[in-house]
């Protein structure tokens, strides 16, 4: 009896096991993996196809193979870091958005590319500027290739269409928090059923620091300076967040702002477009917003265009040192960078199936198709890919005008005084950690309005000193100050 | 007396019956929220009689339903085929156990006992498997690792057999002259039905609600469970509350599952498990014997 | 000396080792399983002993001392960790042991089947839910904005920014989450008391109550040792989902919200430090033995019979 139940167990696994398709590879070519993050929804078997057209056309031209890992979003960081353990990665993405690749480094997690890069095609080294690859380096050695990005973004705030069109707002005069609080007071009062602001995302209040503080000094991220300072602070004692906070405190007093904000788990954008909030901060670029958000208005700048440091290069492709293969490897990253039809079908998949070109050059969903059925589900995760301005397909005109608007706005981005300045520490991971948790105890709950900051901060200053914050700080600063006098 | 019996049953009713709703309501609120629209949920807020009946939520993941249905169907895969592994395993290890004339037995017993305490976490465990046994992205991946047996089932099913199996039956059998697989199959088992079936609700359910194994073995979409598919959603949402800001603009593209969907597929995660179980509720007090019973 | 030997012969020997090879036959796939899954990766806690190195692996990191460990104390949050872990595991052992041994004496204590296996069905509910789910439940009645207690009460409380509250929230969502289970496992030992004892204790004239103090309770007794030696050796461990998924990761909730488990995972999200990790876990591992032990130990002082080994 049981061992007829085991039998039907093990033959009903095989069967599934035989379900999910085999990866395409031929015998005398080296089969990388590669890894890319996604929030898109996909279906494997498209991908499978996606991987299929790849590997007939950069098997003949590179004599290589690829396996496309697609993990989701969430899962990303903790799925590369148990499978960098192994061999099972090639070419990756990661995240360096708080500092990480100091901690990729010190782990011995990525492979060192400096005398690939430095042996390249004149082409792909162009493809980067000093600032680029400094984000990419740690003690001048360079462990990655930073996405194609423009540097940094202005602030704005996203108002509903209806709303603005209703009361007659102009939308882009407002161009400071004092002119759009007094909107959202207007708002609120005709309004008081939806809810006046919302944070950007779940419980972050704005993903853009530019109006605040200079975050994220060199590679560290506990260390802070007002914008055109570099006089290092804790971020809870700098005058951007001060300010910045006054505001959303007393919006929050004022229930401008949904209380549940600190448990929130919606984004902005959509409550915005959905009608059930009114306002939202934003991170404007040069892409157009109103076609990323549908029943949207954008304001006017509330706060410039900079740049900080974890800005440039916050999502790099690198090598996993413990790949079988560096040399292919780094033929296979570099050419995400330089070769356009690799780059359009990794990121679009293939034309006419799951996009289409319209006429000004653009990808757009193949006809009858959304970002929730396109089966390859490249657009929505544009967000992801080596060189974002694919976006614009590479082959066409309209690319080189992106990349021309793009390199204009990097010309303008005003970029931190203490840019590639870099604190190694490595050996400080207690005080990291320790930092991180009091950070994020603080941030939200005070940026949110949720909380007062003069009503925390005597604590936050005590707790600071408890964890030995300011003695950090202090040898961050000297290290700093000694950097600024010789450059 | 009697009287005063009367009024001590209704008062342990009515406290049960409070027990029964505290159980049952929240679920049934949750239930709501997702046949409630976003917005009425947004302006009412949760409620057991919302204002607006709406189907928006199951309309969207009727939409989707070939990953739902897909999940569904890895889901159940899962469950019943490491269930039989898990139960027959735990079976074969406990019945030796409890018998009192198997040499070492302390020892295995120890054994046992100790991998409840120990493991060599996530990092050593991980690249045992993708390395010496290349379980990812397969179907093992999901019914292996950490759930294929578990020391506390072992020890309760010992403690049954040691219970409720008299000594004299395993002698008699054996006097007849029956190996110990045919003592096990055809006198101990059949006498051990409430305790399988406790065992089959437990264990069935950790694979059920399982969701690590496929996130630390699984890539294919293929292989993704239910839970798999709740999981990611709340990490993508997790991960946004993070990081978001590392996306850059192109994060606008992104467009979270609203609370109302995340409550329908929660719903849909734990409907069948509640369907089935109220079946094998009838055997399952009677096989549970924790302690007790010394060997 | 020769009684040792003696022993030996008596229970052990090699020839009545294999007088019994079917039994160990029967034992190979789950020692084999336990090797593999278990034994196995151990090995690998020497990691926490490691400055781990992707490159070097396992065997070829640095040897780092008790370095891993130090982040678990060095830091103003290990009191704070430790004091949560302990003490709400110390709370819920109580209070749930205590809530299911009342739900499983007044299950026995009522007449009418059918109401009893109707409530049987429905207390387990809870059990049936993962924490993920659970989670989205308690926000329901949570939310401030929307959440069913603010919406009914027509209060305008702030749940998730009210440190002061959680402690109650966490023991009254561990205890509704498991009292139904636990409450089966006391309520099938209490059905199996000998019934004997029972007709005994009538024909004595004792009343209810002294029948529930006389001869059930010392009738679960092996049944509460057992497990609450079993949660013993989890005091250092917490649910990852209880305290992190459930308050929905408020930072004005870490002072109450922050267990070992929570802290290591934000921890390690970003450092992603394998040595630390496996530090942490071993902590709580050799903690949980040394106090299973010694509770062990006190066990077989007091009541021999009842100690787990």
């Amino acid at each position: 009896m049981k061992k007829r139940f085991l039998a039907g167990a093990l033959t009903a696994a095989m069967i599934a096991g035989t379900l999910s398709p085999a990866a395409v590879s031929a015998a005398d070519m080296t089969t990388l993996s590669l890894w890319i993050p996604t929030l898109a929804t996909y279906t494997d078997e498209a991908v499978a196809e996606v991987e299929t057209a790849i590997n007939e056309y950069i098997g003949e031209k590179y004599n290589l193979q690829v396996n496309l890992e697609y993990v989701e979003i969430g899962n990303f960081e903790q799925a590369i870091n148990l499978a960098m353990t192994t061999d099972e990665v090639d070419v990756t993405c990661y995240f360096t958005g708080d500092g990480q690749l100091s901690n990729y480094v010190a782990n011995g997690q990525l492979l060192d590319i400096t005398d690939y890069f430095a042996n390249a095609s004149e082409e792909l080294k162009n493809t980067f500027t000093e600032e680029e690859i400094i984000a990419s380096s740690m003690n001048d050695r360079m462990y990655g290739l930073v996405r194609k990005y423009q540097y940094g973004g202005h602030a704005t705030a996203v108002l509903n269409k209806e709303i603005v069109e209703e009361m007659n707002i102009d939308a882009k005069s407002i161009t400071t928090m004092d002119q759009l609080e007094e909107v959202l007071y207007q708002v609120h009062e005709k309004y008081p059923d939806i809810y006046t602001m919302v944070p950007q995302s779940t419980s972050e209040m704005t993903w853009s620091w530019t109006q605040i503080a200079d975050k994220a000094i060199g590679l560290t991220n506990y260390a802070y300076a007002d914008w055109g300072t570099t006089e290092l602070k804790s971020l809870f004692e700098t005058e951007g967040f001060a300010e910045f906070c006054k505001y959303t405190n007393k919006w929050y007093k004022d229930g401008l702002i949904m209380s549940d904000a600190l448990s929130n788990t919606m984004e902005g954008s959509s409550m915005v477009t959905a009608g059930s909030a009114f306002c939202t901060l934003h991170n404007g670029d040069v892409d157009p917003l109103d076609e990323l958000y549908p029943n949207t208005v954008e304001t006017g700048v509330l706060a410039p265009a900079r740049a900080i440091a974890t800005d440039i290069g916050n999502l790099q492709y690198g090598i996993s040192a413990n790949s079988a293969h560096p040399e292919e490897a780094f033929t296979l990253l570099g050419a995400m960078y330089t070769d356009p039809e690799f780059a359009t079908l990794l990121a679009y998949g293939i034309e006419g199936k799951h996009y289409v070109l319209n006429d000004k050059g653009r990808a757009e969903y193949p006809e009858g198709m959304t970002a929730e059925t396109e089966p390859y589900g490249g657009f929505a995760a544009t967000a992801t890919y080596a060189d974002f301005l694919i976006l614009p397909v590479k082959e066409t005109a309209l690319y080189e005008d992106a990349k021309a608007t793009v390199e204009e706005w990097d010309a303008e981005v005003e970029v931190t005084p203490t840019f590639g300045f870099f604190y190694d520490t490595t050996d400080k991971t207690d005080f990291v950690t320790a930092y991180a948790n009091l950070e994020d105890k603080y941030e939200d709950a005070i940026m949110t309005g949720s909380v007062a900051l003069d009503d925390v901060l005597p604590q936050i200053k005590s707790e600071l000193e408890s964890i030995g914050f300011y003695d950090v700080l202090a040898d961050t600063q000297a290290a700093l100050d000694e950097y600024l006098a010789n450059k | 007396m009697v009287q005063h019996d009367k009024i001590q049953q209704t008062i342990m009713h009515l406290f049960m019956i409070i027990l029964v709703l505290c159980c049952v309501l929240p679920f049934l609120l949750m239930v709501m929220a997702s046949f409630t629209g976003e917005q009425t949920l947004l302006r009412n807020g949760y409620s057991f009689f919302p204002e607006e009946f709406s189907l928006e939520t199951y309309q969207y993941i009727f939409r989707s339903a070939k990953t739902i249905f897909r999940g569904y169907f890895m889901t159940i895969l899962v469950t019943v085929a490491g269930t039989l592994c898990n139960i027959s395993m735990t079976v074969l290890f406990a019945y030796p156990l409890s018998r009192k004339d198997l040499p070492y037995r302390n020892i295995l017993s120890f054994i046992l006992f100790f991998t409840m305490l120990f493991n060599g976490g996530l990092v050593p465990t991980y690249m045992m498997y993708a390395n010496t046994f290349h379980i990812k992205n397969t179907i093992w991946a999901l019914l292996i690792p950490n759930l294929m047996m578990n020391a506390f089932y072992v020890i309760m099913m010992r403690s049954f057999f040691t219970a409720s199996i008299p000594d004299s039956l395993i002698e008699a059998a054996k006097l007849d002259g029956a190996g110990e697989m045919r003592i096990l199959t055809k006198v101990i088992l059949p006498l051990s039905k409430p305790m399988l079936v406790t065992l089959v609700l437990m264990v069935g359910l950790n694979y059920w609600n399982d969701w690590m194994n496929g996130m630390y073995y699984v890539t294919d979409n293929n292989l993704n469970t239910i839970q798999m598919i709740l999981n990611n959603m709340i990490q993508n949402v997790e991960f946004l509350s993070r990081s978001a800001s590392l996306l850059g603009a192109d994060a606008a593209n992104i467009k979270l599952p609203t609370v109302g969907i995340r409550m329908g597929i929660a719903v849909i995660a734990v409907l069948p498990v509640m369907a089935i179980y109220p079946f094998l509720q009838k055997y399952f007090v009677k096989g549970i014997v924790v302690g007790g019973v010394k060997g | 000396m020769a009684a040792t030997a003696k022993k030996v012969k008596k229970n052990g020997g090699w020839k009545n080792v294999f007088r019994h090879w079917e039994l160990y036959a029967m034992m190979a796939p789950g020692l084999i399983y336990l090797i593999i899954n278990n034994y196995a990766p151990m090995a690998g806690l020497v990691v926490a002993f490691k400055k781990y190195n992707y490159k070097e692996g396992i065997w070829g990191s640095d040897w780092a001392g008790l370095s891993n460990f130090k982040f678990l104390f060095g830091t103003r949050d290990a009191w704070l960790m430790i004091r949560n872990t302990l003490g709400y595991n110390l709370v819920f052992i109580i209070t749930g042991t205590v809530f299911a041994i009342a739900v499983a004496i007044i299950l026995n204590e009522l007449h009418g089947k059918l109401p009893k296996k109707v409530y049987q069905v429905f207390i387990l509910i809870p059990y049936l839910i993962s924490m993920v789910v659970v989670s989205y439940i308690v926000f329901a009645f949570l939310s401030s904005d929307s959440g069913f207690i603010n919406k009914s009460l027509g209060t305008n409380i702030n749940w998730y920014m009210t440190a002061k509250y959680w402690p109650f929230i966490f023991v009254i969502v561990n205890l509704w989450k498991s009292f139904g289970y636990n409450s089966i496992i006391y309520y099938a030992t209490v059905i199996g008391i000998d019934s004997a004892l029972y007709e005994a204790a009538v024909v004595d004239g004792a009343s209810r109550w002294q029948r529930i103090w006389h001869v059930t309770l010392p009738g679960l007794r092996p049944t509460i040792i057992t497990m609450t030696l079993l949660a013993i050796g989890r005091v250092f461990y917490s649910d990852f989902g209880l305290f992190y998924q459930v308050p929905q990761n408020s930072g004005l909730l870490y002072d109450v919200t922050t267990t070992i488990d929570v802290y290591v995972y934000k921890g390690l999200m970003l450092l992603n430090d394998v040595g630390r990790s496996a530090a942490a876990g071993f902590f709580q591992s050799i903690c949980g033995f040394i106090l299973v032990l010694t509770a062990n130990l006190v066990v077989n002082k007091v009541d021999k019979d009842n100690a787990l080994f």
